[in-house]
């Protein structure tokens, strides 16, 4: 029987090639030898001479059954393969081997993750400011916090060769589709990827059938968004040590919809929508019809504003297209850089950043003014958007409109104004069209779309999302 | 993929950019005179000098003037570009002077060339003129002539009244009509024999040279025969309802006057058999006011507006009698029996020219509505 164990402790020490942080301690309980086994990286040692130590240290009759219930642990779990050993031991549980093929996997995890933080790349003026962390326990505990129902619904998965990340679909039984439920559990179980580090992994592999530039999942590290979504009818996916939680099917229209609105007047919102439709509009089209008038359909633009183009053209001698081009990457660059450097640089970034998208590059008759008031508002307009999927999406289309602008004029805007909606047409997200609810026209859905409704009016959810259609029943009462 | 990409990207690349121009490549025309001598057409036309904002100097004019000559105004036109650097863009062309030497004739190769030239817009104005260079004349505050002039144009006709801007496309419907005859306003310049074509001209508070837009000319069968003075021009708004605003001061006492601001003039022609009746009713404040009668007497109040009546009548009528001598329709009296008394015009129609537009019986009824008489009910000169 020790020989067993030995063989077993041997085997470990083998294939961790005698790694030092893998701690085995040999105990003697009466007659009994016991190995205590854990990952000292994983674990915290206090838990350990506290409560196991201790324990064992009372027992009289070292029986597994007596071990098993002497222990003061509140999580335990028995195991008797080898595999499962070494799982559980990478996953800071500490093991005691008792037998051959009788363990007990103890946790005595230290906590890794950092606390609950405010968000920081979702900025709302109103509403919650817990955001995810690290560990996906905890993820859960915040989204069942706001969701109080046995009806909240998860399905585990320990994903990546290497990695075993664990991986949760969640969802509301009986709301969400349990078409989509299963599809996306295929796709998740057809997972042989060497590890899952976030989040992203996964969106990349179950996004694979759209083949739009636009996003069909949302990301999000808000609880409050997660369970606004799960209410109706959506399914989200968390993996452990990310933040970021995937939100599935999203349409279009989900782009354009934040959290802040919940706290406004449906009146007021409604203007906050068109403005962001406008500015999705904006930053797709400005610099294609901007090429378009100036170098093909100069008689629609009013002669005192085309006089003051020329004269601001005159001095630049590059051609429009070149022009914006240049402006265009010029703004990227600075939006990647800005992205990327450590905020104590930002600073100097906005210098050099206004320098080039400015006054100096008018100066050095390098571009035109009114290049540069068009290229600022494209950016601005584009940086209304959370998402940043969303953001590189428009910077495709944008670059489609400029070719379109640039070779044919404001026929060329109308061609490929027709790709842009025929292209979003044909997109699905879960079988979901994603231009719904305007195409298909889903009378549930506008009310919460372009225009919001109030919230006593909207009283449906999505048919095309799932079957539960009823989410509110409260009576208007004019009192 | 590719083989999906490879055929999109040729429908960019292919097709050539047919219709490319940079905005530095273009000459962007704003007015453009024509004139005919010696069966040669001249076309002159005014080229905006685009400056890029910081080199705006003072010496720099803000349009240049090029010229053409050919036996073809679409000849004409092409020979400027051997003076010119850079390609004619008369997209953007704003006004369309035809010299009265070439109006005096038929205009019907202008409207011919401009409605098949699918490059230019026909929404210009139109305007006649005595002399080439009335758009060299550099204005203030807008100094680009044409600009200028288009201002002017709208101003007139907003709050004198004395002409109304036509543009090509009336021009065209006067021109294509049987039953009309053609009217288009005259700009000449206020001085003689002074050029204004320097940026001099605006270096004075007086400005040394000026346009001046205050009367119209008129047509028969599409040939210039005369002009109108600015009163005749102004009954001829009237009877045409292209009032938007206009004043008309008449004398009540011995050199003391009366002046109505007219907001609202409406005007109705009915045709009968063998008489014209017109019917003028206008709405409109007392803007000055030098008379005995009291505004605030109810009694008087109607005396004067009698007067007013009176006085708008006799002038319409004294205008009407004086444009009848030219023996032209410009009030398309034709065109209204044509499309209300279709018998009586099938009487008339051949020898309209002949007796009949001469000796037409025309009667007018006037009616003019005062609505405000101003802060002070009397004369102001209460000492008297």
């Amino acid at each position: 029987m020790v020989n067993l164990m030995k063989k077993i402790i041997k085997l470990l020490k083998k294939e961790t090639n005698n790694q030092s942080t893998i701690i085995i301690r040999k105990k003697k309980i009466l007659y009994k030898n016991i190995y205590i086994i854990f990952n000292e990286t994983l674990i915290s040692s206090e838990q350990i001479s506290n409560f196991i130590i201790r324990s064992l240290n009372k027992i009289k009759i070292p029986t597994y059954k007596n071990i098993k219930n002497k222990i003061s642990n509140f999580k335990y779990k028995e195991i008797s393969t080898y595999k499962d050993l070494s799982f559980y031991l990478n996953s800071g549980f500490t093991i005691i081997l008792y037998k051959k093929n009788k363990f007990l996997a103890l946790e005595t995890r230290k906590d890794l993750t950092r606390g609950v933080n405010t968000p920081t790349t979702e900025n709302a003026t109103r509403g919650p400011l817990d955001s995810f962390t690290e560990n996906i326990e905890n993820n859960l505990g915040l989204i069942k916090r706001r969701i109080k129902s046995n009806n909240l619904w998860t399905k585990d998965y320990n994903l990546g060769k290497y990695t075993n990340t664990k991986t949760s679909i969640i969802y509301l039984h009986g709301v969400a589709n349990e078409e989509i439920v299963e599809k996306i559990d295929k796709m998740i179980k057809k997972i042989d990827i060497d590890g899952i580090i976030s989040t992203g992994t996964i969106k990349n592999i179950i996004e694979k059938e759209n083949k739009s530039v636009l996003p069909n999942i949302l990301t999000t590290e808000k609880p409050h968004t997660v369970s606004k979504y799960l209410l109706d009818g959506h399914i989200a996916i968390g993996t452990d040590n990310d933040p970021f939680f995937l939100i599935l099917p999203i349409t279009i229209k989900d782009f354009f919809n934040y959290e802040d609105d919940d706290y406004t007047k449906s009146i007021n919102v409604t203007l906050t929508r068109i403005i962001r439709y406008i500015s999705f509009i904006i930053s797709i089209m400005t610099p294609g019809i901007y090429l378009a008038l100036t170098t093909y359909n100069q008689e629609i633009i009013p002669t005192e504003l085309l006089t003051s183009i020329a004269a601001q053209r005159e001095s630049v001698p590059f051609s429009a297209i070149v022009e914006a081009l240049m402006m265009i990457l010029a703004f990227d660059i600075l939006r990647e850089g800005d992205l990327k450097v450590p905020s104590f640089a930002n600073s100097t970034l906005s210098i050099v950043g206004a320098l080039i998208l400015g006054e100096a590059a008018v100066n050095a008759g390098i571009v035109s003014p009114i290049m540069i008031i068009v290229i600022a508002t494209t950016a601005i307009s584009s940086l209304t958007f959370q998402e940043p999927e969303i953001i590189y999406g428009i910077r495709w289309y944008r670059l489609i409109f400029m070719l379109g602008g640039c070779t044919l004029g404001i026929y060329g805007i109308l061609l490929t104004s027709i790709y842009l909606l025929v292209n979003l047409t044909t997109y699905t997200s879960f079988n979901i069209p994603y231009l719904s609810p305007y195409s298909p026209f889903i009378t549930n859905s506008i009310k919460n779309s372009i225009i919001k409704f109030p919230i006593l009016k909207d009283k449906k959810r999505n048919p095309e999302i799932t079957n539960n259609i009823i989410k509110n029943k409260t009576e208007e009462t004019y009192d | 993929m590719i083989k999906k990409l490879i055929p999109i990207i040729f429908i960019f690349l292919l097709t050539g950019c047919y219709d490319y121009k940079e905005l530095n490549s273009i000459n962007i025309i704003s007015a453009s005179t024509i004139n005919k001598i010696d069966n040669n057409y001249i076309v002159t036309v005014e080229a905006i000098n685009p400056q890029a904002p910081e080199k705006m100097a003072i010496e720099s004019v803000p349009f240049i003037i090029y010229k053409g000559e050919g036996k073809s105004i679409q000849e004409a036109y092409r020979n400027i570009t051997t003076t010119s650097s850079r390609f004619l863009y008369s997209n953007h062309l704003q006004i369309l002077f035809i010299n009265e030497n070439l109006a005096k004739n038929d205009i019907e190769n202008i409207i011919d060339f401009y409605i098949r030239n699918p490059a230019i817009r026909t929404e210009f104005y139109v305007l006649i003129t005595k002399n080439d260079t009335i758009m060299n004349t550099i204005t203030p505050i807008n100094e680009l002539s044409a600009a200028s002039i288009k201002e002017n144009l709208n101003t007139n006709n907003k709050y004198l009244g004395t002409i109304s801007p036509i543009t090509f496309n009336d021009l065209t419907k006067m021109y294509l009509n049987k039953n009309e005859e053609i009217v288009i306003p005259v700009i000449e310049f206020e001085k003689n024999n002074i050029e204004g074509d320097s940026v001099d001209n605006t270096s004075t508070t007086v400005i040394k040279q000026n346009y001046m837009i205050n009367h119209y000319a008129i047509f028969k069968n599409n040939k210039l025969i005369n002009y109108l003075t600015p009163e005749e021009s102004k009954t001829y708004n009237i009877l045409n309802n292209k009032i938007n605003n206009t004043i008309l001061t008449y004398e009540c006492n011995e050199n003391k006057y009366i002046t109505l601001e007219v907001i609202k003039s409406e005007t109705k022609i009915t045709p009968k058999d063998n008489s014209i009746n017109i019917e003028i009713n206008m709405k409109g404040n007392i803007n000055e006011y030098n008379c005995d009668k009291s505004l605030s007497n109810k009694k008087e109040l109607q005396q004067i507006k009698k007067l007013l009546e009176d006085n708008l009548k006799k002038e319409i009528e004294t205008n009407i009698n004086n444009i009848k001598k030219y023996n032209t329709d410009i009030f398309n009296f034709k065109e209204l029996y044509y499309k209300y008394n279709y018998k009586t015009y099938k009487k008339i129609n051949t020898n309209w020219y002949k007796d009949i537009y001469k000796n037409l019986n025309i009667n007018i009824k006037t009616n003019i509505k005062i609505i405000e008489t101003g802060n002070n009910m009397e004369e102001i000169n209460e000492k008297s």
